[in-house]
C-alpha cells in the first residue's frame, strides 16, 4: 500500500542531541508547513486563542521539547525521553507554594497514564486582567512540529476541550529557594 | 454512509477540531474518541466500506506525496491507523506495519501514530493469547470477552499473521 512512499527512501533527518550526562536523545528535523498546514494553524488559532499572543508564525524544524531543550533545532518526539531530560539535566519539580521563574518549564501531564501532552517555557508571572487577580504564569509554547509559537495564560490550553484530564507541573533547573527572594 | 466517512477525515473542519497535540501518543488517544474514528470503525463493520474502499483512498492520499513536504491529510492517514489499530485483519496489519516502517520526514506524523497503534496492537494480542491460555483454550477455540463487540468472526476476535488479536470497543 505504501510502496510508493518506500521508494523515495528515507528522508527523515536528524541531529545529535544530548542530555546533559551524555544520553541521546532521538529526534528528526521537520519539513517547513505548507500551505494547508499553515491555514490549520490559523483556523485552529484563529478559534481557539482569542487570548493567546503569536511569537512566531507556523514552521517547521522543532516542537515544543525542541523548543525547551534543542534551542529550536529539531522535535523530540518521545515523552519518556522528557522524562530522562529531566533527571539528566538535574530540574526539580516545584512544590505547591513555590512560584515558577521566567524560564521555569510547565509541563502538562495526562493524568490518565501520566504522560507528559506537552511542555512550554515560563516567560513572566503576570497580573491578571481583574484588579483583584493573582499573577499567573504566561507561557511560551510551541503546540506542535508545525505551528507558531504563541504566548499565552498557564491554564489557556485546548487539553480539557480535547478530552483529556490533565495537570499542571512546574520544573525548574534553579536550586532550591534560598531565603533571599528577588523580585518577580 | 459509505465513502462520505472517509472524505470527512479530509475535511478542515475534522484537522481544526483536532487543535494541536504534540505527541504520537495523545494524538492517538485523541482521535479513537472522535466520532469520525467510530464512524469509519462502524462502516467497516457494517459493510458500508470495504478494506479496498480504504485501499483505493489511501493510494489517492498518498499521490499527492512530494519529497520536502508533509503530505496534506496526514491527519487523515492517523485516524485511520486508529480506527484500524483494532481490527483483526491482514489489511489492518499491512497498513499499520507498512507505515511504521517507514522512515520518511514527510509522513512523520502519521509514522509515529502507527507505531504507537502497532504497541498497543501487540498489547492486545498478547493479552489476548494470554486470556486463551489461562482458558486453556485451543487456537481454533472462540473467544469471548466482556464487552467486545463483533467484527470478525462473530466474536470480534481472529488471527491475523503471528497474532491473535481481538477488536475492544
Amino acid at each position: 500500500m505504501f510502496e510508493t512512499a518506500e521508494l523515495l527512501g528515507p528522508t527523515e533527518k536528524s541531529i545529535i542531541v544530548q542530555t546533559r550526562k551524555g544520553t541521546n536523545i532521538k529526534n528528526t528535523v521537520e519539513p517547513e508547513p505548507g500551505f494547508r498546514e499553515r491555514r490549520r494553524y490559523q483556523a485552529v488559532f484563529d478559534k481557539f486563542g482569542n487570548n493567546w499572543g503569536e511569537r512566531k508564525t507556523a514552521t517547521g524544524v522543532y516542537n515544543c521539547a525542541g523548543h525547551v531543550w534543542a534551542s529550536r533545532r529539531a522535535s523530540l518526539h518521545d515523552p519518556k525521553q522528557w522524562r530522562v531530560i529531566l533527571a539528566d539535566d538535574g530540574y526539580r519539580l516545584l512544590p505547591q507554594g513555590e512560584d515558577p521563574f521566567p524560564a521555569d518549564l510547565v509541563l502538562y501531564v495526562n493524568e490518565e497514564d501520566n504522560e507528559i501532552l506537552h511542555v512550554g517555557q515560563i516567560l513572566e508571572l503576570r497580573k491578571g486582567l481583574t484588579t483583584n487577580s493573582s499573577r499567573k504564569p504566561w507561557v511560551l509554547s510551541k503546540l506542535d512540529d508545525q505551528s507558531g509559537e504563541v504566548m499565552h495564560w498557564v491554564e489557556d490550553v485546548l487539553y480539557g476541550k480535547q478530552g483529556f484530564s490533565f495537570k499542571i507541573e512546574y520544573w525548574t533547573d534553579r536550586a532550591i529557594e534560598r531565603e533571599t527572594h528577588h523580585e518577580r | 454512509m459509505s465513502a462520505k466517512v472517509l472524505e470527512q477525515l479530509k475535511s478542515e473542519d475534522f484537522a481544526v477540531s483536532v487543535g494541536f497535540l504534540s505527541t504520537a501518543g495523545a494524538l492517538r488517544r485523541f482521535l479513537g474518541r472522535t466520532s469520525e474514528v467510530a464512524a469509519v470503525r462502524q462502516s467497516l463493520r457494517e459493510g458500508a466500506i470495504t478494506e479496498n474502499t480504504i485501499r483505493g483512498f489511501v493510494s489517492a492520499l498518498i499521490e499527492s506525496l512530494r519529497i520536502g513536504e508533509r503530505l496534506p491529510h496526514e491527519l487523515a492517514l492517523s485516524a485511520l491507523a486508529v480506527a484500524l489499530e483494532t481490527r483483526p485483519t491482514d489489511f489492518a496489519d499491512e497498513f499499520l506495519r507498512g507505515l511504521a516502517r517507514l522512515k520518511l520526514a514527510e509522513l512523520s506524523l502519521v509514522i509515529r501514530v502507527a507505531r504507537e497503534c502497532l504497541k498497543r496492537r501487540v498489547t492486545i494480542a498478547h493479552r489476548t493469547a494470554k486470556a486463551v491460555d489461562l482458558a486453556g483454550a485451543s487456537e481454533e477455540m472462540p473467544l469471548l470477552l466482556a464487552g467486545s463487540q463483533s467484527t470478525f468472526g462473530g466474536n470480534g476476535c481472529g488471527r491475523t499473521n503471528a497474532h491473535l488479536v481481538c477488536e475492544v470497543q
